[in-house]
């Protein structure tokens, strides 16, 4: 029976977008950002890569507690949690992939 | 000094140094500061630049274990002849730095991009030479441009333009504990001899 190697193992992934908004914003709230603008960021899985989108009103509050200002010190969020993360999807999918090769009736 | 410490040094001695040109001053030094200086004193030195650490994470990436020994230990301790240092390879770490330019005339600020871009981060590559404790040596890091974003505003009816810079340094961690011990005087290497040797070989 042949499989779609590359679309099953996306299947890794489900859910992933859900745990890590959760998580964004929690790491935002404890850096000190206001919980209305840290409620608005969420997390988005595309082509196999993580990016993070916010609700585009608050852009230049975003952009000031990220980057700071000459008043304000910057609080990074966006750049330490997308750091944190660098590896996950590719962890994720190797985990995924492995794990299938094994138990997955692939190898003889 | 170590690390971190280290790093913070050979960030702003690479970024002093900058000069800018103007109708009143053809060589108006950059001010380079670790995060925003106060009021009284930026107000009478734009421009300038601000180094700030906002994060570190283990590499991974570039880890590798098993012991290492030298004589100086890792430059920090003036050598012994005779004498060694064995320790642990230490964590390997990257650390982000967000470097921002500050500038109220927009030449200035054209002038620090032009420096940076082409002498600090070309092809966003560059390098950061960080001398040891004992000034004998030189290691020279990686520092990688990861992301650029111009954030200019207007202040008092004034332009502020602003440049954000972030970058990565590669560096290692500080010896967690060592063994100072003798250098070895002689190597001996077997020492009994098989009798068991076939005909027509020679022993080692």
């Amino acid at each position: 029976m042949g499989v779609n190697f590359r679309k099953s193992s996306l299947t890794s992934l489900s859910g992933l977008e859900t745990s890590l908004t959760k998580e964004l914003i929690r790491d935002a709230i404890r850096a000190g950002w206001p919980a209305k603008i840290a409620k608005t960021l969420f997390v988005t899985v595309d082509k196999l890569s993580i990016s993070i989108k916010y609700d585009s009103k608050y852009a230049n509050q975003i952009n000031d507690l990220e980057y700071g200002t000459e008043e304000i010190a910057p609080n990074p969020i966006f750049r330490t949690f997308l750091n944190k993360h660098s590896n996950l999807i590719d962890n994720k999918v190797s985990e995924w992939s492995l794990n299938y090769l094994i138990n997955g009736d692939v190898l003889p | 000094m170590s690390f971190i410490l280290s790093e913070d040094q050979a960030l702003k001695t690479l970024l002093t140094g900058i000069t800018v040109a103007d109708e009143k001053n053809a060589a108006r030094q950059v001010g380079v500061w670790f995060a925003n200086p106060d009021i009284e004193s930026r107000s009478q030195s734009y421009p300038y630049i601000t180094i700030e650490l906002i994060d570190f994470s283990p590499a991974t990436y570039r880890q590798q274990s098993g012991m290492f020994v030298d004589n100086d230990l890792q430059g920090t301790i003036a050598p012994t002849a005779g004498y060694a240092y064995s320790y642990e390879i230490p964590v390997t770490w990257d650390l982000t730095y967000q470097i921002t330019s500050y500038a109220r005339h927009p030449r200035h600020d054209r002038a620090i991009l032009a420096h940076l871009l082409n002498k600090v981060f070309v092809s966003k590559r560059g390098y950061l030479a960080v001398p040891n404790d004992l000034g004998t040596e030189t290691s020279y890091r990686h520092l990688t441009l990861e992301e650029f974003i111009k954030r200019d505003t207007i202040e008092d009816n004034r332009r502020l333009y602003r440049s954000v810079f972030t970058v990565t340094v590669t560096s290692e961690g500080t010896v967690a504990s060592y063994v100072n011990s003798k250098e070895a005087a002689t190597i001996k290497i077997n020492q009994t001899q098989t009798s068991h040797i076939p005909t027509g070989k020679q022993p080692i």
